[in-house]
């Protein structure tokens, strides 16, 4: 499991999640965003 | 053909570069495309209302009965279903030690490309390592492939969410703080509902805010709540089949936007392999070659009659398996 979170968790966003990435909002603006993990709910998938 | 998508603008420039010939492909023509149509995206219970459409359908003075009489379906919905990493199956056996990970979801060479909500789906091996005692044929850690992880890239899922028009007008770019006051006189209450009106939401904006700018940016800096749900889910009411999606939503939607399944907020992003499978298919192999391996050195090191020895190394090989199961699984625990 905590491989396969290792590869979802891979350097391209590694990189966004300490330096950010700019993204051409709908209204035309340009922002930084830096994407930040606040829940994760989930079983642990081994019985 | 823009029904087949929820990106329609993608799926039409990249489905005219790919097929100049056959507008409806992989339908053959106009009538297929629209039965086709009817058939995957009017829903999977019928009722009068889809009945009305597919006499529109086949009513209409466009349809032809013979464009659609030597149709392959199947084939049609098979390439329908492909994704680019089929394109390119490398056989693998569980025993393949290769440690590097094989990306194959930049591969651009696929007939698929034009569904793009498969596009950015990648199938990445998982190699685990595991230990194996001092005396073994192969003593140390061995590294195993042991599956394919179908994932989506995190990143990839965040650019199409911001840049969706019809998401951002309930996007919260910044978090709140909720109170309610049910009088005039009364004092205020903290609400606690949304995630953009949390306290963890409220600090991770805090601190991006007065974390350090990117050099010579000013840009506005937003926080992209990520949350993520796995449960496995039985695929049918009678068996055993089942899969284990990883979930990503985003707490700066609202809940009540979020948890209607018509909206479409919810994003699949990777679909586990379960452990057991993993560890079965992995070391199987390895626990017979060492067993056939130890068998061999019980036939040649003991002096065993012949009508003996069956017995004797059966008995040990079962010992043998157990001991391996039991590192191996527990190696697994500790490694996964």
């Amino acid at each position: 499991m905590h491989v396969q979170w290792k590869i979802l968790l891979d350097d391209e966003f590694i990189e966004a999640y300490k330096h950010g990435i700019v993204i051409e909002c709908c209204d035309g603006i340009k922002r930084w965003f830096y994407p930040r993990i606040l829940t994760y709910s989930a079983d642990y998938p081994e019985k | 053909m823009f029904d087949l998508s929820d990106y329609p603008h993608n799926v039409t420039s990249s489905l005219e570069t790919q097929c100049d010939t056959n507008q409806f492909y992989p339908f053959p023509n106009h009538s297929s495309f629209l039965l086709g149509e009817w058939y995957w995206n009017h829903g999977v219970q019928k009722s009068r209302e889809s009945f009305s459409e597919l006499l529109s359908i086949i009513g209409s003075t466009g349809f032809s009965p013979e464009d659609v009489r030597r149709t392959q379906w199947g084939k049609i919905d098979a390439e329908l279903a492909k994704n680019h990493f089929d394109e390119s199956k490398v056989e693998r056996r569980s025993g393949n030690q290769d440690k590097n990970h094989v990306d194959d979801g930049g591969d651009d060479n696929s007939d698929a490309e034009w569904m793009d909500e498969d596009a950015s789906w990648k199938k990445t091996p998982i190699t685990i390592s595991v230990p194996f005692h001092s005396r073994w044929t192969k003593s140390g850690p061995q590294t195993y492939v042991v599956g394919d992880l179908y994932h989506r890239s995190f990143v990839d899922v965040i650019r199409e969410k911001i840049a969706n028009l019809h998401d951002d007008q309930h996007f919260h770019y910044e978090p709140f703080q909720l109170f309610w006051m049910p009088t005039d006189k009364s004092t205020e209450i903290r609400v606690h509902g949304e995630l953009y009106t949390s306290p963890a939401f409220l600090e991770a904006h805090r601190d991006l805010q007065n974390s350090p700018k990117e050099l010579g940016c000013d840009l506005e800096r937003v926080v992209v709540a990520m949350m993520f749900w796995s449960d496995v889910t039985h695929l049918t009411s009678f068996g055993n089949a089942k899969i284990w999606p990883a979930y990503l939503l985003f707490g700066n939607e609202s809940k009540y936007r979020r948890c209607k399944p018509t909206h479409n907020l919810c994003n699949h992003v990777a679909y586990f392999q379960s452990v057991c499978h993993l560890f079965y298919f992995s070391v199987q192999n390895r626990i017979s070659d060492d067993c056939r391996s130890f068998q061999m050195h019980l036939k040649t090191s003991l002096p065993i009659k012949q009508g003996g020895r069956h017995p004797v190394s059966l008995s040990w090989l079962t010992v043998v398996a157990k001991l391996c199961t039991c590192s191996g699984k527990s190696s697994l625990m500790m490694n996964l």
